[in-house]
Protein backbone atom coordinates (compact mmCIF):
# COMPACT_ATOMS: atom_id res chain seq x y z
CA UNK A 1 0.00 0.00 0.00
CA UNK A 2 1.26 3.41 -0.72
CA UNK A 3 0.45 6.94 0.66
CA UNK A 4 -2.84 7.96 -0.68
CA UNK A 5 -3.63 11.01 1.00
CA UNK A 6 -3.18 13.39 -2.59
CA UNK A 7 -5.49 10.24 -4.08
CA UNK A 8 -8.21 10.94 -0.83
CA UNK A 9 -8.47 14.59 -2.18
CA UNK A 10 -9.83 13.94 -5.87
CA UNK A 11 -12.53 12.41 -3.93
CA UNK A 12 -15.19 14.86 -2.85
CA UNK A 13 -15.51 13.59 1.29
CA UNK A 14 -18.16 16.28 1.27
CA UNK A 15 -20.43 14.07 -0.23
CA UNK A 16 -23.58 15.19 -0.63
CA UNK A 17 -21.36 18.49 -2.32
CA UNK A 18 -23.22 21.06 -0.37
CA UNK A 19 -26.62 20.12 -1.33
CA UNK A 20 -28.98 20.26 0.90
CA UNK A 21 -32.53 17.31 1.64
CA UNK A 22 -34.25 20.20 0.60
CA UNK A 23 -32.78 20.81 -2.61
CA UNK A 24 -32.07 17.18 -3.67
CA UNK A 25 -36.68 16.91 -2.27
CA UNK A 26 -37.10 19.79 -4.94
CA UNK A 27 -34.81 18.31 -7.79
CA UNK A 28 -37.44 15.04 -7.34
CA UNK A 29 -40.31 17.25 -7.37
CA UNK A 30 -39.48 18.58 -10.84
CA UNK A 31 -38.41 15.33 -12.07
CA UNK A 32 -34.89 15.46 -12.14
CA UNK A 33 -35.07 18.69 -15.38
CA UNK A 34 -33.09 20.04 -15.48
CA UNK A 35 -30.38 18.07 -15.16
CA UNK A 36 -28.30 19.24 -12.47
CA UNK A 37 -24.40 17.65 -12.92
CA UNK A 38 -23.45 18.68 -9.81
CA UNK A 39 -26.90 16.60 -8.22
CA UNK A 40 -26.41 13.69 -11.14
CA UNK A 41 -22.45 13.43 -10.56
CA UNK A 42 -22.75 12.82 -6.55
CA UNK A 43 -22.70 9.41 -5.20
CA UNK A 44 -23.96 10.76 -1.61
CA UNK A 45 -27.03 13.00 -3.24
CA UNK A 46 -27.82 9.83 -5.65
CA UNK A 47 -28.46 7.47 -2.64
CA UNK A 48 -30.19 10.61 -0.56
CA UNK A 49 -32.00 10.95 -3.47
CA UNK A 50 -32.90 7.28 -3.41
CA UNK A 51 -34.13 7.32 -0.34
CA UNK A 52 -36.08 10.17 -0.63
CA UNK A 53 -38.18 8.80 -3.79
CA UNK A 54 -38.88 5.38 -1.62
CA UNK A 55 -40.04 7.38 1.43
CA UNK A 56 -42.51 9.48 -0.80
CA UNK A 57 -44.25 6.03 -2.22
CA UNK A 58 -44.21 4.70 1.10
CA UNK A 59 -45.46 7.67 2.88
CA UNK A 60 -48.36 8.95 0.79
CA UNK A 61 -50.67 6.71 2.34
CA UNK A 62 -50.00 7.79 5.82
CA UNK A 63 -49.94 11.67 5.29
CA UNK A 64 -52.78 11.15 3.73
CA UNK A 65 -54.92 9.19 6.37
CA UNK A 66 -53.22 11.41 9.50
CA UNK A 67 -54.31 14.20 7.49
CA UNK A 68 -57.92 12.79 7.26
CA UNK A 69 -58.17 11.45 10.71
CA UNK A 70 -56.14 13.73 12.83
CA UNK A 71 -56.19 17.78 12.51
CA UNK A 72 -52.56 18.61 14.16
CA UNK A 73 -50.84 15.73 13.13
CA UNK A 74 -46.63 15.68 13.80
CA UNK A 75 -44.88 15.17 10.83
CA UNK A 76 -42.10 15.25 13.40
CA UNK A 77 -41.23 11.38 12.11
CA UNK A 78 -41.06 12.20 8.57
CA UNK A 79 -38.26 15.35 9.13
CA UNK A 80 -36.45 12.69 11.08
CA UNK A 81 -36.07 10.50 8.59
CA UNK A 82 -35.03 13.13 5.89
CA UNK A 83 -32.43 14.40 8.26
CA UNK A 84 -30.90 10.59 8.80
CA UNK A 85 -31.35 9.96 4.96
CA UNK A 86 -29.01 13.05 4.34
CA UNK A 87 -26.56 12.26 7.50
CA UNK A 88 -26.57 8.84 6.11
CA UNK A 89 -25.87 9.42 2.80
CA UNK A 90 -22.38 10.90 3.38
CA UNK A 91 -19.84 8.97 2.28
CA UNK A 92 -18.43 8.02 5.69
CA UNK A 93 -15.68 5.55 6.28
CA UNK A 94 -13.71 3.81 3.48
CA UNK A 95 -14.84 0.35 3.69
CA UNK A 96 -11.99 -2.28 2.20
CA UNK A 97 -12.42 -4.43 -0.50
CA UNK A 98 -9.32 -7.17 -0.77
CA UNK A 99 -7.52 -7.90 -3.81
CA UNK A 100 -4.16 -9.52 -3.84
CA UNK A 101 -2.39 -6.75 -6.49
CA UNK A 102 -0.31 -4.85 -3.86
CA UNK A 103 -0.85 -1.51 -5.72
CA UNK A 104 -4.62 -1.98 -5.21
CA UNK A 105 -6.61 0.16 -2.81
CA UNK A 106 -10.23 -0.92 -3.67
CA UNK A 107 -13.16 0.61 -1.03
CA UNK A 108 -16.57 0.84 -0.66
CA UNK A 109 -18.22 3.95 1.64
CA UNK A 110 -19.67 3.79 4.24
CA UNK A 111 -22.38 5.91 2.56
CA UNK A 112 -23.02 3.72 0.01
CA UNK A 113 -23.19 0.36 2.30
CA UNK A 114 -25.60 2.72 4.55
CA UNK A 115 -27.82 3.15 1.51
CA UNK A 116 -28.37 -0.45 0.59
CA UNK A 117 -29.37 -1.38 3.99
CA UNK A 118 -31.97 1.21 3.65
CA UNK A 119 -33.09 0.26 0.42
CA UNK A 120 -33.14 -3.32 1.37
CA UNK A 121 -35.52 -2.72 4.38
CA UNK A 122 -37.91 -0.55 2.54
CA UNK A 123 -38.25 -3.47 0.32
CA UNK A 124 -39.88 -5.60 2.83
CA UNK A 125 -42.57 -3.37 3.00
CA UNK A 126 -44.88 -2.65 5.82
CA UNK A 127 -41.87 -1.06 7.83
CA UNK A 128 -40.47 2.28 7.31
CA UNK A 129 -36.77 2.59 8.30
CA UNK A 130 -35.81 5.45 10.07
CA UNK A 131 -31.86 5.19 11.08
CA UNK A 132 -28.97 2.99 10.48
CA UNK A 133 -25.71 2.48 12.24
CA UNK A 134 -22.76 0.46 11.27
CA UNK A 135 -20.81 -0.36 14.58
CA UNK A 136 -17.14 -1.13 15.09
CA UNK A 137 -14.44 -0.50 13.08
CA UNK A 138 -15.31 -1.13 9.42
CA UNK A 139 -11.86 0.20 8.62
CA UNK A 140 -10.36 -3.41 9.62
CA UNK A 141 -10.98 -5.99 7.42
CA UNK A 142 -12.59 -9.20 9.63
CA UNK A 143 -13.37 -6.71 12.68
CA UNK A 144 -16.79 -7.51 14.15
CA UNK A 145 -19.24 -5.10 12.77
CA UNK A 146 -23.05 -4.67 14.51
CA UNK A 147 -25.58 -2.92 12.29
CA UNK A 148 -28.44 -1.62 14.22
CA UNK A 149 -31.80 -0.26 12.83
CA UNK A 150 -34.57 2.13 13.92
CA UNK A 151 -37.87 1.95 12.08
CA UNK A 152 -41.44 2.15 12.41
CA UNK A 153 -44.16 -0.42 11.21
CA UNK A 154 -47.82 0.44 9.79
CA UNK A 155 -50.75 -0.97 11.70
CA UNK A 156 -51.30 -4.57 11.58
CA UNK A 157 -47.77 -5.75 10.62
CA UNK A 158 -46.60 -8.80 13.24
CA UNK A 159 -43.86 -6.84 14.34
CA UNK A 160 -41.71 -10.14 15.22
CA UNK A 161 -42.39 -11.33 11.55
CA UNK A 162 -41.80 -8.20 9.81
CA UNK A 163 -38.48 -7.48 11.84
CA UNK A 164 -37.49 -11.08 10.74
CA UNK A 165 -38.11 -10.16 7.20
CA UNK A 166 -36.09 -7.13 7.38
CA UNK A 167 -33.03 -8.80 8.94
CA UNK A 168 -32.89 -11.11 6.52
CA UNK A 169 -33.12 -8.86 3.41
CA UNK A 170 -29.95 -6.40 4.92
CA UNK A 171 -28.18 -9.81 6.00
CA UNK A 172 -28.70 -10.87 2.37
CA UNK A 173 -27.57 -7.50 0.21
CA UNK A 174 -24.49 -7.00 3.00
CA UNK A 175 -23.15 -10.64 1.98
CA UNK A 176 -23.51 -9.87 -1.83
CA UNK A 177 -22.12 -6.56 -1.79
CA UNK A 178 -19.61 -6.37 1.53
CA UNK A 179 -16.81 -8.08 2.86
CA UNK A 180 -17.59 -7.20 6.36
CA UNK A 181 -17.99 -9.58 9.11
CA UNK A 182 -21.18 -9.08 10.49
CA UNK A 183 -21.86 -10.50 13.64
CA UNK A 184 -25.61 -8.84 14.58
CA UNK A 185 -28.36 -6.78 13.19
CA UNK A 186 -30.65 -4.87 15.77
CA UNK A 187 -33.64 -3.74 14.73
CA UNK A 188 -35.71 -1.91 17.18
CA UNK A 189 -39.15 -0.70 16.53
CA UNK A 190 -40.17 2.96 17.36
CA UNK A 191 -43.69 3.67 16.20
CA UNK A 192 -46.60 2.25 14.51
CA UNK A 193 -48.36 4.17 11.49
CA UNK A 194 -51.68 4.19 10.76
CA UNK A 195 -52.81 3.09 6.90
CA UNK A 196 -55.57 3.53 4.71
CA UNK A 197 -57.26 0.20 4.47
CA UNK A 198 -59.74 1.46 2.05
CA UNK A 199 -61.01 4.52 0.01
CA UNK A 200 -63.90 4.97 2.33
CA UNK A 201 -62.17 4.65 5.56
CA UNK A 202 -60.80 8.14 4.87
CA UNK A 203 -64.12 9.32 3.57
CA UNK A 204 -65.93 8.61 6.72
CA UNK B 1 8.67 7.29 -18.09
CA UNK B 2 5.97 10.09 -18.91
CA UNK B 3 2.36 9.32 -20.30
CA UNK B 4 -0.42 10.91 -21.50
CA UNK B 5 -2.51 11.61 -18.77
CA UNK B 6 -5.37 13.24 -20.86
CA UNK B 7 -5.36 10.43 -23.23
CA UNK B 8 -4.93 7.84 -20.30
CA UNK B 9 -8.29 9.22 -18.79
CA UNK B 10 -10.38 8.82 -21.80
CA UNK B 11 -9.60 5.36 -22.67
CA UNK B 12 -9.90 4.43 -18.62
CA UNK B 13 -13.09 6.10 -18.55
CA UNK B 14 -14.85 4.37 -21.57
CA UNK B 15 -13.31 1.39 -20.31
CA UNK B 16 -14.85 1.33 -17.03
CA UNK B 17 -18.31 2.44 -18.05
CA UNK B 18 -17.96 -0.99 -19.33
CA UNK B 19 -17.50 -3.23 -17.00
CA UNK B 20 -20.31 -5.07 -16.27
CA UNK B 21 -22.44 -4.12 -13.30
CA UNK B 22 -20.95 -0.35 -13.48
CA UNK B 23 -23.53 2.34 -13.86
CA UNK B 24 -22.04 5.17 -13.76
CA UNK B 25 -19.02 6.42 -13.08
CA UNK B 26 -18.39 9.46 -10.84
CA UNK B 27 -15.98 12.39 -11.35
CA UNK B 28 -12.75 11.97 -9.80
CA UNK B 29 -11.80 15.40 -11.09
CA UNK B 30 -12.40 18.56 -8.82
CA UNK B 31 -16.42 19.55 -9.28
CA UNK B 32 -15.47 23.54 -10.77
CA UNK B 33 -13.71 21.71 -13.34
CA UNK B 34 -15.85 19.04 -14.31
CA UNK B 35 -18.73 21.60 -14.69
CA UNK B 36 -16.16 24.19 -16.47
CA UNK B 37 -15.58 21.44 -19.01
CA UNK B 38 -19.36 20.44 -19.46
CA UNK B 39 -20.20 24.00 -19.71
CA UNK B 40 -17.89 24.69 -22.77
CA UNK B 41 -18.71 20.90 -24.41
CA UNK B 42 -22.03 23.38 -24.11
CA UNK B 43 -21.20 26.06 -25.62
CA UNK B 44 -19.35 24.68 -28.44
CA UNK B 45 -22.62 22.04 -29.17
CA UNK B 46 -20.06 18.72 -28.47
CA UNK B 47 -21.32 15.70 -26.83
CA UNK B 48 -20.08 15.79 -23.54
CA UNK B 49 -16.07 14.55 -22.87
CA UNK B 50 -15.78 14.57 -19.48
CA UNK B 51 -12.93 12.07 -18.71
CA UNK B 52 -13.81 10.84 -15.24
CA UNK B 53 -11.22 8.61 -14.73
CA UNK B 54 -8.27 10.39 -12.59
CA UNK B 55 -4.40 9.58 -13.38
CA UNK B 56 -1.73 11.58 -12.14
CA UNK B 57 1.85 10.99 -12.40
CA UNK B 58 3.69 10.84 -8.85
CA UNK B 59 7.81 10.24 -7.36
CA UNK B 60 5.86 6.71 -6.45
CA UNK B 61 4.67 6.34 -10.19
CA UNK B 62 1.15 5.82 -11.63
CA UNK B 63 -1.96 7.06 -9.45
CA UNK B 64 -5.42 5.96 -11.18
CA UNK B 65 -8.51 6.98 -9.34
CA UNK B 66 -12.19 6.11 -9.87
CA UNK B 67 -15.61 6.22 -8.21
CA UNK B 68 -17.88 4.19 -9.71
CA UNK B 69 -21.87 3.27 -8.52
CA UNK B 70 -22.68 -0.10 -8.71
CA UNK B 71 -26.18 -1.86 -9.83
CA UNK B 72 -27.97 -3.93 -6.87
CA UNK B 73 -27.88 -7.53 -8.89
CA UNK B 74 -24.51 -7.40 -8.96
CA UNK B 75 -21.70 -7.46 -6.07
CA UNK B 76 -20.23 -4.44 -5.61
CA UNK B 77 -16.97 -5.91 -4.07
CA UNK B 78 -16.94 -8.32 -7.52
CA UNK B 79 -17.62 -5.50 -9.57
CA UNK B 80 -14.84 -2.74 -7.93
CA UNK B 81 -12.44 -5.90 -8.79
CA UNK B 82 -13.46 -6.17 -11.83
CA UNK B 83 -12.86 -2.61 -12.81
CA UNK B 84 -9.37 -2.55 -10.77
CA UNK B 85 -8.13 -5.74 -12.98
CA UNK B 86 -9.72 -3.80 -16.21
CA UNK B 87 -7.55 -1.08 -15.24
CA UNK B 88 -4.34 -3.29 -14.64
CA UNK B 89 -4.87 -4.50 -17.85
CA UNK B 90 -5.04 -1.81 -19.92
CA UNK B 91 -1.94 -0.41 -18.15
CA UNK B 92 -0.11 -3.33 -18.93
CA UNK B 93 -1.07 -3.31 -22.05
CA UNK B 94 0.33 0.49 -22.59
CA UNK B 95 3.36 -0.52 -20.95
CA UNK B 96 2.81 2.73 -19.20
CA UNK B 97 5.48 2.19 -16.45
CA UNK B 98 5.66 2.22 -13.22
CA UNK B 99 2.32 1.96 -11.00
CA UNK B 100 1.92 3.26 -7.65
CA UNK B 101 -1.90 3.28 -6.99
CA UNK B 102 -4.85 1.29 -8.62
CA UNK B 103 -8.02 3.35 -6.23
CA UNK B 104 -11.34 2.01 -7.20
CA UNK B 105 -14.24 3.86 -4.58
CA UNK B 106 -17.86 2.04 -4.80
CA UNK B 107 -19.72 5.63 -4.01
CA UNK B 108 -23.40 3.81 -4.36
CA UNK B 109 -25.13 0.87 -5.35
CA UNK B 110 -28.80 0.41 -6.40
Amino acid sequence: MTDSGDLDALFDGKSLDGHSIDELSDYLDRGRTPADPAIDSSPGCQIALAGLARLRAMSETLVETDAAAEPARDDSWVSGILDNIELEAHAGRDIPIQHSAPAARLVITEGAVRGLIRAAGDSVGGILIGRCRLDGDVTVPGEAIGVRIDASVFFGERIPEIVARVREAIYTELLRHTELNFTSIDVTIHDVHHVRSSPEEVAE
Amino acid sequence: MSVDTGTMSHDLTALVQAVPGVTKVYSSAPLVLSLLNRTTDLVLRKEPTIDVVAVTESAEGLRIAVSIAVDDRTSASEACRLVHDAIAGYLELENAGRLAEIAVRVGSVG
